[in-house]
């Protein structure tokens, strides 16, 4: 037994601890459960917003892309920008109806703003499926934190066990409370971890940002620049659009719009969050700083390189602390993602089949399901392969595919007719699967355009096509 | 009308930094000169989410919706 694994153990128990401890002096109702009450103030729900950006993705993804593709890990920073304006606008209206209407789910919003129950199942299936892959990555990635972090005395598959066995615990106590405070302790490692690494590697291995770079840029030339072609301006703006869009789309992520206790919350919030986006500046000076310390990480082991430098650089005890950090950044979004599934699946899916259910009915079924879709991420994640990753790229698309019908919501009556949104939907979700599935590309699909038309992020024909089966249907129906 | 709130004008400021910023990523898409000892893009886009809280402060600021 090692520091770092004790740590790495107590920051689990604390985790659990904590996630248990939100419970206390709460009548655990569904919407208690499922939105902590509609009575989260302007810290919780940037705590919960936090949760969503800061995930495992970001810790080794971010580092990870920095190390591996260089400039166009930028993008990731660049699409919160787009995320959070947008939300300045976006979110209150949603919340406000959300509110007036009592909603508890995603599904909810569409079913009651477009007046069809229908609309509200598809909008279901599409949540669960999206989400589950984003769990299953949480679950992966902190199977690989731990027994990085741990040097290898916890073998990935027992910590996969284990976080899930958490989340399990705490979900079902506690539900979008536990989840919150939990991101408390998540928020303060991540933060200090992220600085400490970020200002510390590259002084200690370069002397300075400005060396560092220099050295990179002598080393591996145009590795701090998007390339001409591939990855290039036009895939940066298109993919930095396209994913700023997607972003509030994720079940969660609306979901935790409902929690907030009035609209100004989410006015203050998309005015801060911004400022908090920068933590990822550090995120990506220590996979720079990787580059040329730790070099030779191909492919999906990018996302090992923070770990790796820190190992090389630091004690067990630091390493440790590093390792607890990430295991609450896969703790924390992925515990939001299974409230808000099982909620979905209790509510949207459940609901309409078991005619007059009440609500505590649905309480139970939700967090009955909570083991189920646990288990289920389990054993996609020990299954293993990589087949999860397609899954996860297609699962950012399929939410993507709800912001058309979404935006023509906003009005006081929709834009779109129930019958273009559905058809929009479900339209541009088949897009998505046939383009992830196929493996197809833009220069295969349309040889003879220009690169710039080439390199855009595929997503963009998917929605293109959404918006004009929405359009034409919703025409046609309306009449 | 956006879900019975009316855009103002001074709403429209909002469109600012994300304009800003997708306009530069082509023009400052190059190796050098580092600024303050970061890649010229870099630089670019953590200068515009700096940028980004000020001008949506000032929206909120003016916002009279977020009164009462």
């Amino acid at each position: 037994v090692n520091a770092a694994l004790v740590i790495i153990a107590g920051f689990f128990v604390v985790a659990i601890a904590l996630g248990l401890a939100a419970r206390r002096g709460r009548q655990m109702n569904l919407e208690q459960w499922s939105l902590g009450g509609r009575g989260f103030g302007t810290i919780l729900v940037f705590l919960l917003m936090a949760g969503e950006i800061y995930t495992t993705f970001t810790f080794l993804g971010g580092s990870g892309w920095a190390y591996g593709q260089g400039a166009p890990a930028f993008y990731i920073l660049a699409y919160m920008l787009i995320a959070y304006t947008m939300s300045y606008f976006l979110l209150p209206p949603i919340w406000r109806y959300a509110k007036e209407q009592r909603l508890l789910s995603q599904a909810d919003y569409f079913i009651r703003k477009y007046e069809s129950p229908s609309l509200g199942v598809l909008v279901a299936v599409v949540s669960v499926v999206a989400c589950v892959p984003y769990l299953v990555l949480q679950l992966k990635g902190l199977g690989i934190i731990v027994s990085e972090a741990s040097y290898g005395s916890v073998a990935p598959n027992a910590a996969v066990w284990a976080g899930g066995f958490a989340l399990i615990v705490f979900v079902v106590a506690s539900g979008v409370r536990g989840s919150a405070w939990t991101a408390v302790l998540k928020d303060l490692m991540i933060l200090v971890a992220a600085v400490f690494t970020g200002v510390y590697l590259p002084l200690h291995y370069y002397g300075g940002y400005g060396a560092m770079f220099a050295a990179i840029e002598r080393a591996k030339p145009g590795f701090l620049v998007l390339p001409q072609k591939g990855m290039s301006a036009s895939w940066f703006i298109s993919t930095v659009l396209l994913t700023g869009f997607g972003f509030y789309m994720w079940p969660h992520t609306f979901g935790s719009v409902y929690t907030a206790r009035d609209e100004r919350v989410l006015r203050k919030n998309a005015v801060i969050m911004p400022l908090y986006a920068l933590v990822l500046v550090f995120v990506f000076f220590v996979g720079f700083a990787a580059v040329l310390q730790v070099p030779g990480l191909r492919g999906s082991d990018a996302d090992l390189s923070l770990l790796r430098i820190s190992k090389v650089t630091f004690g067990p005890g630091t390493v440790g602390l590093l390792g607890a950090a990430g295991v609450l950044t896969a703790l924390v979004p992925g515990s939001m993602l299974l409230v808000m599934s099982t909620t979905i699946i209790a509510q949207n899916i459940y609901r309409p089949l078991a005619r007059g259910a009440d609500d505590r009915r649905i309480a139970i079924v939700a967090r009955s399901a909570v083991p189920l879709v646990t288990l289920l991420a389990i054993w996609l994640t020990l299954r293993g392969g990589s087949a999860i990753v397609p899954l996860l790229l297609m699962g950012y698309n399929l939410v993507t595919q709800l912001m058309p019908a979404v935006l023509l919501s906003l009005w006081e009556r929709p834009r779109a007719s129930a019958a273009g949104a559905f058809a929009g939907i479900v339209a541009g979700e088949l897009v998505v699967a046939y383009l992830t599935l196929s493996g197809a590309t833009l220069p295969a699909l349309v040889p003879w355009a220009p690169q710039v038309i080439k390199d855009l992020n595929i997503g963009i024909v998917a929605l293109v096509v959404n918006v004009l089966v929405l359009g034409v249907v919703s025409a046609i129906s309306r009449r | 009308m956006i879900g019975a709130v009316k855009l103002r004008l001074y709403h429209w400021l909002a469109v600012i930094p994300p304009l800003g910023m997708l306009v530069g990523v082509p023009l400052l898409n190059r190796p050098r000169p580092l600024i303050l000892g970061l890649p010229p893009l870099m630089a670019w886009i953590i200068l515009w989410i700096l940028v980004t809280p000020v001008v949506l402060g000032v929206i909120f600021a003016l916002d009279r919706t977020n009164e009462s």
